[in-house]
C-alpha cells in the first residue's frame, strides 16, 4: 500500500501514541540543549515540533534589539546623508529618522520568520530529491530553533553597537570581515567575508543537524546542500552589493 | 530506538543524566563564551584602533623633465614660387609633371600665342612709322623754314636801312627848305612801317627753331611710345611661355592642355623641398615661453612612430587675431625649420612639442600633489605617519609632473590629491597598495 507523507506522519504519530508518551524537553532545556547538545535536542524537536515560544521570543528580542540600537542607526543614517552632500529640511530629516527606526524594527520582526519559512522550504525541497521524510512543521520548527545563535548574535551586536560611536555602526562585525580594515565597508572582499559570520555558520550547522534529525539522515549530506546554497547566496549578494556600490 | 534511549526519561530533570552531563556542558558553554568574548574583544580593539586618514603618496625623486608647449601646424616650403598666368588664353602645352624637379628657366606651361605674336607685329609697324616721321622732320622741314625766316629778316633789314638813309637826306633838305614837311612826315611813316616789318621778321626768325624743335620732340615721343608698345607686346608674347624662376620641385600643377586660364590664375607652384618649415600659431601665454632657437619635436599621423626635430626660427613680433566660433582669438604665429632628412611633405598637418626648457636631474612630483593658491604653492608631506604642509617653489612642468626648486628633498613622501579638510599634524595612513611612483613614467 502506498502511503502519502501525511499518512506516514499520522501512522508514526499513531505508533507513538501507542507507546507510553514520554514528556519531551522543556522550553528551557531545548534552549540550553540547542547550544550544548544540539543533536539530541533536535531529535526531541523532530518528535515534538513546537516552535511558537521560541519564535515569539526571537522575534520580540529582535524587535527590542532593533529598538535599542535605533538611535545609533538614525545617527549613522544622518551622518551618511551629510557626507553624501544631501541637505534635507529639518522636518524631512525627522521623518527620515522616524522611517529608519520603524523600518529597522519592522525588518527585525518580519525578516526572521520569512527566513525560517525559506529555510524550511529549501529543506522540504531537499527532501523531495534525497528521499528524506519530514513534515514542513518539523522543518520549520528546526529552522526556528536552529536560529538560537542569532539571538546571541543580536545580544552581542547590540552591546557592541551601544559601546561604539554612531559613525562606526558598520564597523561592528562578528564575521571574518573583522580582519579587514575598518574603513573598508563596500568592497567585494568585505561583503563576501562579512557573510562568514560566526553566528550564521553556527546556525547553519544547527540547521543541518536539525534536518538530519528530522530526515533521520547524516547531517553532513544536508550540510553540504545547505552550505552550497548559502555560498551561492553569499557570492551573489557580495557581487550585487559591490556592483551597486559602484566598485565594479 | 537508540535516539529515544539517549533522550532524558519522562519526568527527569533536564540537566541531569547522560543527556546533560555537566562537564561536557561546561566545556561547550565555556567555548561559546570564549568565542563570543574573542569576537567582542576583537571588535573593541578594531573600533578603538587609531587609524589614520588613508592617503596615497608619491616619493619625490630625481628625473629628467622637459617643459613643452604643444601646438599643431602645417608644413610649408619657405622658398616657394607661384607661377601665375599674366595672359588669359588656352593652354597649348604642359611641359612638366607634378613633383618633377625643374631648374631655373625651364618651361613649365605654354599658352596659345597667336594673338600676342600679331600684337608684336603691330607694335613693330607702329614703331617704324613713328621713326619715319621723326626722320623726315629732322632731315627736310626744319632747315628750309629757318632759311626762309633768315631771308625775310635780311630783306626787311635792307628795306629799313634804305628808308632810314632816305629819311636823313630828306630831313637835311627839309632844314634847307627844299622839301616840304609833308614829304618828311611821309618818309617818317614809311620808316616806322619798315621798322615794324623788320621786327616781325626777326621775331619770326627767333620763333621758327622752337616750333621745329617742339615738333621733333612730339615725333620722338611717338617713337618712344611705339617702342614701349613693342616691348610690352613682346613681353606679353614671352609670357605665353611660363618658366620656373628657380631650381626646385613642381609642388602644384593646376592646369591641363586645352584648358582656358584667366589672367592671374596660379598655374603651378615650384619650391625647394629640401628645406621645409612648419607654420603654427600660439596663444599669448604659450608664446611668452617660446623663443627663437628652441628645439621642437615634430610628429605627424602621416608618418607615424617617427619624430623629427626642428628649431624655432621666428616668433612673430606682432600678434594677429583670427575669428573663431566664439568670437576671435589672439594668436602669435611662429615658424619652425625642420632639421635633417625627413618624410614630411608640404601641406602635412603636424603636431609640435616646443621644448621651452629641460633639466636632466630635476626633483619632480605629480601635479596631483600640488595645492595652488594665488599667493603660494603647497604640498602635504607625510613624516612618521603625520601630514605636514610644505610651501614649495615650482619650476619646469610637463604633462604629468612639475619640477620642485625649493621645499622638498629626494625621498619625501608627498600626498596625492590631498583632502580639503587635511590639517597640519593629521595622522595619516599610507596605503601601501596604492603607493604610486609616477616619476617612473617619465624615466
Amino acid at each position: 500500500m502506498n502511503l502519502t507523507e501525511q499518512d506516514r506522519v499520522e501512522k508514526r504519530d499513531e505508533g507513538d501514541t501507542q507507546e507510553p508518551l514520554r514528556p519531551g524537553l522543556s522550553f528551557g532545556a531545548r534552549m540550553w540543549g540547542v547550544l550544548t547538545a544540539p543533536r539530541m535536542t533536535f531529535q526531541d524537536i523532530a518528535q515534538r515540533p513546537t516552535f511558537w515560544g521560541v519564535l515569539l521570543l526571537q522575534v520580540l528580542a529582535g524587535g527590542v534589539f532593533a529598538w535599542i540600537i535605533s538611535p545609533k542607526l538614525q545617527e549613522f543614517t544622518r551622518l551618511t546623508l551629510e557626507q553624501s552632500g544631501q541637505v534635507m529640511p529639518p522636518d524631512l530629516m525627522q521623518m527620515t529618522m522616524t522611517m529608519v527606526m520603524v523600518q529597522g524594527i519592522l525588518a527585525a520582526l518580519i525578516i526572521p520568520p520569512l527566513l525560517w519559512l525559506l529555510q524550511a522550504g529549501l529543506l522540504k525541497l531537499y527532501a523531495q530529491f534525497a528521499l528524506g521524510e519530514g513534515t514542513f512543521r518539523q522543518l520549520f520548527a528546526v529552522a526556528v530553533w536552529s536560529s538560537i545563535p542569532s539571538l546571541l548574535s543580536g545580544i552581542v551586536h547590540t552591546i557592541l553597537i551601544q559601546m561604539t560611536e554612531a559613525k562606526d555602526f558598520l564597523t561592528v562585525q562578528t564575521s571574518l570581515a573583522l580582519f579587514l580594515p575598518a574603513s573598508d565597508t563596500i568592497s567585494f572582499l568585505y561583503l563576501f567575508l562579512s557573510q562568514f559570520d560566526f553566528f550564521i555558520i553556527w546556525g547553519l550547522v544547527l540547521l543541518a543537524l536539525g534536518a538530519g534529525a528530522v530526515f533521520r539522515q547524516r547531517a553532513t549530506r544536508i550540510g553540504v546542500y545547505l552550505f552550497t546554497l548559502w555560498l551561492i547566496y553569499v557570492v551573489t549578494a557580495a557581487g550585487l552589493g559591490t556592483y551597486f556600490s559602484g566598485k565594479i | 530506538m537508540q535516539q529515544s534511549e539517549n533522550l532524558p526519561k519522562a519526568g527527569s530533570p533536564p540537566f541531569k543524566g547522560q543527556f546533560f552531563s555537566w562537564p561536557k556542558h561546561l566545556l561547550i558553554i565555556g567555548g561559546i563564551i570564549l568565542a563570543i568574548a574573542i569576537l567582542i574583544g576583537l571588535n573593541i580593539y578594531r573600533i578603538n584602533q587609531k587609524e589614520g586618514v588613508p592617503v596615497k603618496v608619491v616619493e619625490v625623486k630625481e628625473a629628467p623633465i622637459k617643459a613643452t608647449v604643444y601646438t599643431s601646424g602645417k608644413v610649408t616650403v619657405p622658398q616657394r614660387e607661384e607661377i601665375i598666368s599674366i595672359n588669359g588664353g588656352l593652354i597649348r602645352k604642359v611641359a612638366v609633371k607634378r613633383g618633377e624637379i625643374v631648374s631655373a628657366g625651364q618651361v613649365l606651361v605654354e599658352l596659345e600665342d597667336e594673338e600676342q605674336a600679331l600684337a608684336v607685329r603691330q607694335a613693330e609697324a607702329n614703331l617704324a612709322l613713328a621713326q619715319a616721321n621723326l626722320n623726315r622732320t629732322l632731315e627736310d622741314t626744319a632747315p628750309n623754314e629757318i632759311a626762309r625766316a633768315e631771308d625775310t629778316v635780311r630783306q626787311a633789314q635792307a628795306n629799313l636801312e634804305n628808308i632810314q638813309q632816305r629819311l636823313e637826306r630828306t630831313q637835311s633838305l627839309f632844314e634847307q627848305g627844299i622839301v616840304s614837311r609833308q614829304e618828311l612826315e611821309a618818309l617818317e611813316l614809311e620808316e616806322k612801317l619798315k621798322q615794324s616789318q623788320y621786327d616781325t621778321a626777326v621775331r619770326m626768325l627767333e620763333t621758327t627753331p622752337k616750333g621745329v624743335l617742339a615738333n621733333r620732340k612730339a615725333l620722338e615721343a611717338q617713337v618712344a611710345q611705339a617702342e614701349a608698345a613693342l616691348t610690352l607686346a613682346q613681353k606679353r608674347w614671352e609670357q605665353t611661355v611660363l618658366r620656373a624662376s628657380r631650381d626646385g620641385q613642381v609642388l602644384q600643377l593646376e592646369v591641363e592642355p586645352s584648358e582656358y586660364v584667366v589672367p592671374g590664375k596660379i598655374v603651378a607652384v615650384v619650391g625647394q623641398t629640401e628645406q621645409l618649415e612648419v607654420k603654427a600659431d600660439l596663444s599669448e601665454m604659450e608664446a611668452a615661453q617660446v623663443q627663437v632657437g628652441q628645439e621642437v619635436e615634430i610628429t605627424t599621423e602621416a608618418v607615424s612612430k617617427t619624430r623629427y626635430m626642428g628649431e624655432v626660427i621666428e616668433v612673430a613680433p606682432q600678434a594677429i587675431t583670427r575669428p573663431t566660433s566664439q568670437g576671435e582669438q589672439t594668436l602669435v604665429p611662429v615658424v619652425i625649420a625642420v632639421k635633417g632628412e625627413n618624410a614630411l611633405r608640404p601641406g602635412y598637418n603636424v603636431d609640435l612639442s616646443i621644448i621651452t626648457g629641460q633639466a636632466e636631474a630635476a626633483l619632480v612630483i605629480p601635479f596631483e600633489t600640488l595645492i595652488e593658491t594665488d599667493e603660494k604653492t603647497e604640498v602635504w608631506v607625510v613624516q612618521d605617519g603625520v601630514a605636514h604642509y610644505r610651501e614649495v617653489t615650482t619650476g619646469l612642468t610637463d604633462d604629468l609632473q612639475v619640477q620642485i626648486l625649493n621645499g622638498l628633498q629626494v625621498g619625501d613622501s608627498v600626498i596625492i590629491n590631498p583632502a580639503d579638510d587635511l590639517t597640519e599634524g593629521t595622522e595619516v595612513k599610507i596605503n601601501g597598495l596604492e603607493r604610486e611612483e609616477k616619476g617612473k613614467n617619465h624615466d
